[in-house]
């Protein structure tokens, strides 16, 4: 018996771990038989730096500095065919939806700016796909813009599945995710 | 008589194989690629870096690799020293390869290329809207377009080119 509970002990604190790893670590990785997930935490100056290389004005760069990425890469580990939609992914804080600045969001914001269309086509390929599908073995990756938090929060993944969506809905549940910062020292 | 129909029926023979020849093969499919249903081709007319204009319909008769790309990719900078292997396998074969950079300088892909693949000399899309028209599902992504202008095959993600299953699949149709 005290056998069994050490076991329980080991993997309650194994699970407790891992969440609270989550917030730290630079990559968290997820995996099961069905989907790889790997979180990319980029800092604002990370991002500047990416879209300032790509030449975007400072305008663009102070922008896109002022909102959190939520990096993912995702692989379909599965036999079936697996859907992003991230319509259906939610970013809980405190019992609270944080919304998705999706690409409605950040076209207002270029008209404002008068960004130039090479530069909204690139920002748009970094983007995670609003919705498609994954075949078996098949990658996606990109960014999910929110805006920027303090504190740590919340990722639902919801994946429809099947060649019409007509599968079982995968879940993935990730805590503790942070918006990474700057090393202030 | 009998010599009329003797041509006749090497002609429908003739032409079933070149038809055979244009939509499947008997090689099998490498990982990664998966059969399209035929959809028209959009348009594809751009300069190349050193102001050469290349069209999609030029190509028309021949089978046309379309592959788009971009310096900030991952997955891109893995796959073109592989595509640059076979720029120059393919060299005046029937299957013609057109390289696409996606809204990107040419200050920026020179610089790219210049260490990575060389010998390639990519089109420029240069404010990404021909890309948006062909709807690729990420970057990097590669059609394989048939004589008649149709979108016969995608590849998933990146594909090592060069390696010995791909270079079958693409030797049938050069």
């Amino acid at each position: 018996m005290k056998n069994i509970i050490s076991i329980l002990l080991v993997l309650v604190s194994s699970a407790y771990h891992f969440n609270c790893y989550a917030a730290k670590d630079k990559n968290l990785v997820y995996q099961d038989d069905e989907v790889y997930l790997r979180f990319i935490q980029l800092t604002p100056n990370q991002i500047g730096s990416f879209y300032e290389g790509r030449e975007f004005s400072k305008d663009a760069v102070s922008l896109l500095m002022a909102s959190c990425y939520v990096t993912i890469i995702i692989d379909n580990k599965s036999d079936d065919f697996l859907w992003i939609d991230i319509a259906k992914w939610k970013f809980i804080q405190n019992g609270k939806n944080i919304v998705q600045q999706d690409r409605k969001y950040w076209n207002k914001q270029w008209d404002k700016i008068n960004l130039k269309q090479a530069h909204r086509s690139t920002f748009s390929w970094t983007l995670m796909p609003a919705e498609r599908n994954l075949y078996p073995d098949e990658g996606v990756g990109g960014r999910i813009p929110i805006p920027m938090q303090s504190k740590p929060f919340t990722v639902v993944l919801n994946f429809p599945t099947g060649e019409n969506k007509q599968g079982k809905m995968k879940t993935v549940k990730i805590d503790n995710v942070v918006c990474k910062q700057d090393d202030q020292s | 008589m009998k010599f009329i129909a003797l041509i006749l029926i090497s002609l429908v023979v003739l032409i079933n194989h070149a038809n055979a020849k244009s939509e499947s093969t008997a090689v099998p499919l490498p990982h990664g690629i998966i059969k399209q249903d035929g959809r028209a081709a959009p348009p594809l007319k751009l300069n190349n870096l050193d102001g050469e204009l290349y069209n999609i319909e030029d190509s028309k008769g021949k089978w046309v690799f379309v592959h788009f790309w971009a310096t900030w990719c991952g997955p891109c900078r893995k796959e073109i020293p592989t595509i640059q292997d076979i720029v120059s396998q393919f060299k005046g074969t029937n299957l013609d390869i057109a390289i696409i950079n996606t809204a990107e300088s040419e200050d920026t892909v020179f610089n790219f290329l210049g260490l990575l693949a060389p010998d390639i000399n990519s089109l420029m899309d240069e404010d990404g809207l021909i890309t948006e028209k062909w709807q690729p599902r990420g970057l990097p992504a590669t059609y394989l377009v048939d004589p008649q202008g149709k979108i016969r095959y995608l590849a998933l993600g990146g594909r090592p080119w060069n390696k010995a299953e791909y270079l079958a699949f693409l030797n049938q149709f050069k």
